[in-house]
């Protein structure tokens, strides 16, 4: 018999039994729509999630240096010169380099020393402007005062040289050979803020500083077909080989890492989640299943009269497993339809648009056919195993 | 004339639950093409089981199986089916239709388990057969909308359909009045007139003048009447 035949046959049967093939693909409806809105709102979440990173271009790497001695005046190291970018350009699939600012991407800070007669110590410095400061003694210089050597200190630091913060209001502290004066002091920095460890001077008095601004690392601009990771073992190479005696080592910092990261934990869970929800597709499995054996015992006398006027054991299995795909088949395809519309009313209430994807569109239909294969062929085999004989005269 | 079908010493047992049932023994049987034999035999007889067992519905456990000159007996489930379908048109007292199917699909049923027939050629087939028992105009009827003689002229019908050589028929007219089962004996005789082998079970010796060979059944043990 012909697919195509298959299919009516499976339609007319199911046809006369119209309610109880409705009940039985809810099961399937269920579990299909469930699965999609799960789907749906993870694909939805990874998108945000990969879309609000995009801005970070996809074909850069940073290379930052980890000083084995992580107090360690990148100064007096020198892990990146300016002859090691020329270097690193002439590397096979490096597009273009230059210097990061900063090794925290987006911040122009410089390490220095800084001493107050026979006290020392590193500080971090950075650029007052458009930073909102939360003073703890003392004040913020002013647009007025930009060309005047102040500087705002952070609270270790001023603790460190003076014991008591307030102290070190007005005291001129020596950085690299220049004295600034202390005109403010920064609150504590909390555990997890980057900010309030660094001590603030103006842009304008932190070039007049006569330190060369220190390279602490670099961007580097990759062909898009060339493969990162084999790139920056080269960049490494080449940097390791200009800095033979260096204590520290070469690393990589991928701005799409932590973009990464996410995906596959989002990914991780909406599996997961899916996978739960498909336990309810196994329930619908086992009603279809369930429905099936009654049909083949409802139809004994069906079975023997289509084996008496010629089919094959292969036919009616056949015949009887269309009917389960179908059930589960136009259940999968109407779970999708509620998946989908449920998913975007979810998408009301959530701050991203859930997302159906052909993938997952696919796969849900793939699975109905599963469950309709896997549940159908034991009803079908018994079917087709019964005796012609047995089967008409019941 | 050649014989259609032989049987050479055909033994059948029932299993029971400590002893077994002989319900066929040492049948030997010649049908010739154009025949229209008759098999008698009371309730219980093996006549039935007899018809099963030459319609390729049953097994038995000794002897031998010939049709159309091919030794059938050792055929399994597959080359049986092929061989019903083919060669073999069936008709049951219950006329036996599917009841999800229109009287069209059900007549066009063998026509799709042969396979590889056009739907055309199905069409036109469906419409021969259903034309020749009178019923054209049922065609998109279902079976329950019939009375029982048309649900039999259907099914004869759909027996028809793959024009085969011998036709099966269990006591065709058990279930319905006098009338209607002179018209349906009238459409078998036409069919024998046409050279179709015909063997038909039934206890209503009236029905033995449409035979030229009769077989008379009791106890398991066929005797040749005619």
């Amino acid at each position: 018999m012909s697919v195509a035949n298959l299919i009516k046959t499976a339609i007319s049967s199911l046809k006369s039994h119209k309610l109880r093939t409705f009940l039985t693909m809810i099961g399937i409806i269920i579990g299909i729509s469930s699965v999609v809105t799960i789907l749906s709102i993870g694909n939805g979440l990874k998108r945000e999630v990969v879309q609000s990173s995009e801005d970070t271009s996809a074909n850069k790497i940073n290379v930052y240096f980890q000083p084995d001695n992580l107090g360690a005046d990148y100064s007096l190291i020198e892990p990146f010169t300016k002859s090691d970018l020329n270097s690193i350009t002439r590397i096979e699939g490096v597009q273009k380099v230059e210097a990061a600012q900063g090794s925290i991407a987006g911040m122009s800070i410089v390490m220095s020393d800084i001493s107050y007669f026979d006290k020392q110590t590193m500080v971090i410095l950075d650029t007052y402007e458009g930073k909102s400061l939360n003073i703890l003694h003392g004040r913020v210089m002013t647009e007025a005062e930009d060309n005047r050597r102040l500087i705002v200190l952070d609270y270790n630091t001023a603790k460190t040289m003076f014991e008591n913060p307030e102290e070190a209001l007005g005291k001129g502290v020596n950085l690299k050979g220049t004295y600034y004066e202390v005109v403010g002091v920064l609150a504590e920095a909390g555990m997890f803020s980057l900010t309030g460890s660094y001590s603030y001077v103006s842009e304008a008095s932190k070039e007049g500083m006569g330190t060369e601004e220190v390279i602490s690392a670099i961007d580097v601009y990759i062909n898009p077909d060339m493969d990162k990771e084999a790139v920056f073992e080269e960049v490494k190479t080449e940097l390791e080989k200009n800095h033979p005696n260096i204590q520290g080592e070469y690393a990589l910092q991928d701005p799409q890492a932590i973009t990464k990261v996410f995906e596959k934990i989002i990914g991780g869970l909406t599996a997961f989640i899916a996978i739960i929800t498909g336990i309810s597709l196994f329930v619908g499995g086992i009603g279809v299943m369930n429905i099936m054996y009654v049909s083949v015992s409802e139809r004994k006398r069906e079975i023997g009269i289509r084996r008496a006027i010629g089919a094959k054991p292969k036919s009616i299995l056949l015949q009887f497993l269309f009917e389960a795909i179908f059930i589960t088949g136009i259940g999968g395809l109407l779970g999708i339809l509620f998946g989908y519309l449920f998913s975007q009313i979810v998408g009301i209430f959530v701050p991203f648009a859930p997302v159906l994807t052909i993938g997952s569109f696919i796969g849900s239909t793939l699975t109905s056919v599963i469950v309709g294969v896997v549940f159908g062929i034991i009803p079908a085999s018994k079917a087709s195993k019964m005796d012609p004989i047995k089967a008409i005269y019941l | 004339m050649s014989n259609v079908i032989e049987l050479k010493d055909i033994n059948k047992y029932y299993k029971l639950k400590d002893d077994k049932l002989h319900a066929l023994k040492s049948v030997n049987l010649e049908i010739e093409q154009g025949d229209f034999l008759v098999i008698m035999g009371k309730s219980g007889s093996g006549k039935t089981t007899l018809l099963n067992l030459l319609g390729l519905l049953d097994s038995f456990d000794s002897g031998q199986y010939i049709f159309n000159g091919k030794d059938v007996t050792n055929f399994n489930e597959n080359e049986r089916s092929e061989l019903r379908n083919n060669y073999m048109g069936f008709i049951f007292q219950q006329f036996h239709l599917i009841e999800s199917l229109t009287i069209a699909q059900n007549v066009e049923l063998p026509l799709l388990y042969k396979g590889k027939v056009a739907v055309k050629e199905r069409k036109e087939a469906v419409e021969k057969y259903l034309d020749l028992v009178g019923l054209l105009e049922k065609k998109n009827q279902f079976p329950t909308e019939l009375s029982g003689g048309q649900q039999q002229r259907i099914a004869i019908a759909r027996a028809l359909i793959n024009n085969p050589y011998v036709i099966f028929a269990d006591e065709p007219t058990g279930a319905l009045d006098s009338n209607t089962s002179a018209e349906i004996m009238e459409i078998l005789k036409n069919l024998n007139k046409d050279n179709k082998t015909i063997i038909m079970v039934t206890h209503d010796k009236d029905l033995v003048s449409y035979a030229n060979k009769v077989i008379q059944i009791k106890d398991g043990v066929a005797t040749k009447e005619m």
